[in-house]
């Protein structure tokens, strides 16, 4: 998903999007859209980590699609789950 | 683009495996990480059926964790991981005391996550919370305690690292030095997840 990035790159986005997770819920925290966005931003940082530093993007697929199918599984359980709790 | 084109696009990247099939690290490993990761989904399941079950109760407590105590220590293990990262681009370049230099970095670096792990516990304590107070608390600590767990293995298979770093032997030193990456990778990636679950998404009360 993020291309050929430096490993300082990946590091900077991975800092800046931990810093938006964090700004959302500082702004928005009660909400449903907050709680997405924070787990939608918690994927893009598991895809980065996977690609960009254990460095599975370039290599053996079948492991790379078993942590692909890991976060994208946990990852819509976890924004399922939200949709389930009342919100007002 | 095909996939061994990938990969040799991208030359000091799995060099010991097979065909377009190179690994970044040993095969075990990652086994290993693929079944440790299995299980914490089973426990972000857990959780999500709770919250799911008593979302005030949730709320409630996530009111009473620091959420900035998280923040600070997700930096932390995203600024060590990255320089286990440039520690093993430095390995496959063969600048092994650039390589060791950057896994004792990484380790003080990393060492910030225990300490603040370690005053977060005993806040939680001494404010009279434990893993008996509610629900949300028995998961908090067993989720947090076991993935420090595996951050206290992780800072031992580093020291090892940074032994074998001071008389490295070649391949097989840099395969050590890309699995105990790998690993360290996990302890990062398990808490990008349980920073958001345990601290931010699912509201406050």
């Amino acid at each position: 998903m993020s291309g050929r990035l430096s490993s300082t790159g990946a590091m900077l986005l991975l800092v800046m999007l931990t810093l938006g997770a964090f700004v959302a819920f500082e702004f928005e925290g009660a909400s449903l859209v907050a709680g997405l966005s924070i787990f939608v931003i918690a994927l893009a940082k598991v895809q980065l980590i996977i690609e960009q530093f254990m460095h599975l993007r370039w290599s053996h697929r079948p492991f790379r699609q078993v942590l692909y199918f890991w976060s994208t599984i946990v990852l819509a359980v976890l924004c399922g789950g939200l949709f389930l709790i009342p919100w007002s | 683009m095909s996939e061994l084109a990938e990969v040799q696009g991208k030359p000091d990247v799995g060099k010991s495996g097979a065909g377009g099939s190179a690994l970044p690290c040993d095969s075990g490993v990652l086994f290993f990480i693929c079944a440790d990761m299995g299980m914490f989904a089973l426990f972000f399941l857990l959780f999500t059926i709770g919250q799911v079950s008593d979302p005030e109760t949730y709320r409630a407590s996530r009111a009473m964790l620091d959420p900035a105590i998280g923040l600070a220590n997700t930096l932390i293990l995203i600024v060590s991981g990255w320089l286990v990262v440039r520690a093993v681009e430095a390995g496959r370049a063969g600048d092994w005391a650039g390589a060791r230099l950057r896994v004792i970095m990484a380790l003080v670096i990393g060492s910030g996550f225990a300490f603040l792990k370690v005053y977060e516990y005993a806040h939680k304590f001494g404010a009279g919370i434990t893993p008996l107070t509610n629900e949300f608390f028995t998961y908090y600590f067993a989720f947090t305690g076991i993935h420090f767990l595996h951050f206290a293995i992780g800072v031992g298979v580093l020291l090892v690292t940074i032994s074998k770093l001071r008389k490295p032997q070649g391949e097989a030193t840099l395969a050590w030095l890309e699995s105990a990456g790998a690993y360290w990778h996990m302890v990062d990636l398990l808490w990008v997840v349980l920073f958001p679950l345990l601290y931010l998404a699912g509201g406050v009360a």
